[in-house]
């Protein structure tokens, strides 16, 4: 199936920002990595950011039609082709980069693996994540990361900043594209979850560097002709590429909002259907756990009882005013041997005439810990 | 929900990580180490929150247990946010039995604010066969803001839905008994009752209700007259249905189990729908028995002890018949529908006479066994099975008696419809 995305669907914007994320993502490490080796002139990062913008777009154009006459399982066997030998790669580009120690050998690695970026992007829409080309951004920025001081921070803070951001917008857009158009405004909710979910980490790691500038790897031996980038350089260079990367990411956005397509694939035997969506209710206040007239060892026990009920309730679980005790034991997903001590020794405290002992109000409040912690066990698997 | 839920993520950059982690501290690079912290924060931070975000949601479901074959069916979901932050993209799973698909996926996108319920609804259709089915269980989860952990709950919300056979007017039974009156659920005779029909008018004895007076006539006559209305009369209707086992041939749709079934439930609910009092009787491997009552609901008990018979008994429809004889009410119609045309005919004309000078007045449908694939026994040969239907068809038209014989190649529901159904074989 190929549909053009409606404008109605609320996925729609969040599939551009995600679009946008991606080649913020890119641009930031491409430029990264020619900025530290490559001495990052403004017209190759003008053209790195042309380059990935402009597969990023005929990536997002061609969406279903790169695979077309690929089965499943060529696909699959493709991908695995692909990713071994990507992998060794990468291996070869690293172990050649610190074994030789020379800038000029990974100035080429940065401008190889900025191509290899285009790449990705471009053939983004072939496997079902778009691992490619964040798995190759990362290979940038611990090229980047080599180099240490104000490039490598800004690499590494703004590599993981942006990859949070495009991980979450990824994650929207797959779950809003999995079920039915809806009218569903995600895109501001999105991005303020990622980026106070982000902001401790990008905090943290800024003042780690500013603390502690980061070092390059000793063994780089930079040409004399070439000393490094000033900080002012730097400082201009970051400038020219907020600027590209505001302008790519308009065009982006806008080019990836008309020509984006949909697969839609799902499997066969889920049907994803719409929600009409009614009132919303506020709900009502629980009511108070442990009634007060319960004092002693009989309120011992059928406050861990109560206490009980109450974590299986939280768990979800959902016992009607006419069950027994017996039977909410028997309904109830947790160990049967304490739960089942412990409802005795409850139907017994609150029903039964004689006042229970020490050991038996000591047995129910151990019980209700082992149950409460079988409920636990349950709600997290 | 497959595409919408991946952990290469993930496992990717649990590998990436590690690997930037072992190089920067292998050769002294501060900048991969703090990358690699600094990633593995984020997943701490998305393994805790996609912990804490199913803890205190939970999911109700509401539905009515019971709907008709090809109904479409409203089914709602009450999520409840118990906590104090606000829930996002909820995905709930349901298993709705009837229905084609497996499961039903819905998306609950948000915000669900906290201490907050939310009504949802979704349609599905009763796309499968009549049958008891389940519903549920019910299956919440929920992913961290980045879609790298993906927590998921199952609900125990199981119930059982009942799916009827789709009913049909039989257009035949409406002459059966059925006289107009002022109230459609309502029969009355000539003489003096509660109906609503109108009888006449009778001078005022002391005790008549003075709302009763009827004014014209007791300005006229110059003494109180009230009016008098005629007595109710209940039709009441009863159905014996054979489950003999031997009677049993065909597979699914063309079987005599589901002819028997859908012209019982047809029957079932065009009495009823008339205002009949309902009562049905059968022998399978257990007793199928549905006391008299009417309306609606009573017509959907019937309905849901119809389609849970099976064809496992070993009483012959007649003795059926025989043993219950005496519970059916004089005036009333009693239906006997039979899986096979090859009754002892000495037998049920016995039966029939039993029953008319009773006053009930009997029916006979007849389900042509031999007209579907044999299962466990040969079909009988055309030509004894024209005999056969034609001995009956002779016997029922001695009698009076309505009847229809109903075969294989038949379409059911045309042949239940056609109003001239009983004088085929009566």
């Amino acid at each position: 199936m190929s549909a053009r995305v409606s404008r109605a669907d609320g996925a729609a914007p969040i599939l551009a920002a995600r679009s946008v994320a991606l080649y913020a993502l890119s641009l930031h490490a491409a430029a990264s990595a020619l900025l530290a080796w490559a001495a990052g002139e403004a017209r190759v990062l003008a053209f790195a950011a042309v380059g990935l913008a402009v597969a990023l777009i005929l990536g997002e154009s061609l969406a279903g039609v790169v695979d077309a006459g690929l089965e499943k399982t060529s696909r699959l066997r493709l991908r695995i082709t692909a990713a071994a030998a990507y992998g060794g790669l990468v291996v070869l580009a690293l172990t050649t980069a610190v074994g030789t120690g020379e800038a000029q050998v990974l100035g080429q690695e940065a401008l190889i693996f900025t191509v290899l970026q285009a790449a990705f992007l471009l053939l983004a829409d072939l496997g079902r994540t778009l691992l490619g080309p964040v798995a190759n951004a990362l290979v940038l920025v611990v090229l980047a990361s080599l180099r240490g001081g104000v490039v490598a921070s800004a690499a590494v803070v703004g590599g993981l900043a942006l990859l949070g951001f495009f991980l979450a917008l990824d994650h929207s857009a797959r779950v809003l594209q999995a079920y039915p158009a809806g009218r569903a405004d995600l895109l501001g909710a999105t991005l303020r979850r990622a980026a106070a979910a982000l902001a401790p980490i990008v905090f943290g790691l800024t003042v780690l560097f500013v603390l502690a500038p980061p070092a390059p790897l000793a063994r780089v031996r930079l040409p004399a002709a070439v000393p490094g980038a000033r900080d002012e350089e730097v400082a201009e260079a970051y400038r020219r590429l907020i600027v590209l990367a505001l302008a790519g990411s308009a065009l982006v956005f806008g080019a990836v909002r008309l020509v984006r397509r949909d697969r839609g694939a799902r499997a066969p035997l889920d049907e994803a259907l719409p929600l009409e969506q009614g009132a919303e209710e506020i709900l009502p206040e629980p009511p108070p756990l442990v009634p007060r007239t319960y004092r002693g060892r009989r309120g011992r026990i059928v406050r861990a009882y109560v206490d009980v009920l109450a974590r299986a309730r939280e768990a979800g679980f959902r016992s009607r005013p006419s069950e027994t005790p017996h039977d909410i034991a028997a309904h109830l997903p947790a160990p049967s041997a304490p739960l089942g001590a412990l409802t005795a020794l409850f139907v017994d405290a609150r029903y039964g005439p004689d006042e229970p002992s020490e050991e038996q109000a000591v047995a129910a409040e151990r019980a209700g810990r082992e149950v409460a912690a079988g409920l636990a066990r349950k709600n997290r698997s | 929900m497959g595409r919408a839920h991946t952990a290469a993520y993930r496992r990717f950059l649990y590998a990436a990580l590690g690997f930037a982690g072992l190089l920067g501290t292998a050769l002294h690079v501060e900048a991969l180490t703090a990358l690699a912290l600094g990633g593995f924060a984020l997943l701490f931070l998305a393994w805790r929150q996609s912990r804490g975000g199913l803890a205190r949601l939970a999911v109700v479901r509401e539905v009515y247990p019971s709907a008709f074959e090809d109904d479409a069916v409203p089914v709602s979901l009450a999520l409840d946010n118990r906590s104090r932050r606000t829930a996002w993209l909820v995905e709930i799973r349901d298993s709705f039995g009837p229905a084609v698909a497996d499961r039903q996926a819905l998306l609950e996108p948000g915000p669900l604010p906290g201490a907050r319920r939310r009504r949802l609804v979704y349609r599905t259709a009763c796309s499968r066969p009549w049958g008891v089915y389940t519903v549920g269980p019910l299956t919440l989860s929920t992913s961290d803001p980045f879609g790298l952990f993906h927590s998921e709950r199952l609900l125990g919300d199981v119930a059982p839905f009942a799916v009827f056979p789709r009913v049909w007017p039989v257009a035949g039974i409406e002459k059966l008994g059925a006289r107009p009156s002022l109230s459609p659920q309502e029969f009355t005779a000539g003489r003096p009752g509660q109906s609503l029909a109108y009888l006449g008018v009778r001078d005022f004895r002391p005790g008549d209700d003075v709302r009763r007076i009827h004014w014209p006539a007791t300005a006229r006559r110059g003494s109180p007259a009230v009016k008098e209305h005629e007595v109710d009369l209940v039709p009441c209707f009863t159905l014996f249905v054979d489950l003999d086992r031997a009677h049993r041939a065909g597979t699914g749709l063309k079987s005599t189990l589901e002819y028997v079934v859908r012209t019982s439930a047809c029957l079932v609910w065009t009495a009823a729908s008339r205002g009949d009092l309902v009562q049905v009787r059968g022998e399978g491997a257990r007793s199928l028995e549905v006391p008299p009552g009417a309306g609606t609901l009573h017509a959907t008990q019937a309905l849901y002890e119809l389609i849970r018979m099976q064809q496992e008994g070993r009483v012959p429809l007649l003795d059926l018949v025989e043993h219950h004889r005496l519970h059916v009410r004089a005036g009333s119609t009693a239906t006997l529908l039979s899986g096979t045309m090859f009754l002892d005919l000495a037998r049920l004309e016995e039966t029939l006479g039993a029953l008319q000078s009773q006053g009930v007045r009997p029916v006979v449908i007849l389900v042509n066994k031999d007209s579907f694939l044999p299962i466990d026994r040969r079909a009988v040969p055309r030509e004894a099975a024209a005999a056969q239907a034609q001995a009956v068809s002779t016997l029922l038209r001695s009698r009076g008696v309505p009847g229809a014989i109903l075969s294989a190649e038949q379409d059911l529901e045309s042949e239940l419809g056609r109003p001239d159904l009983f004088e085929a074989a009566g």
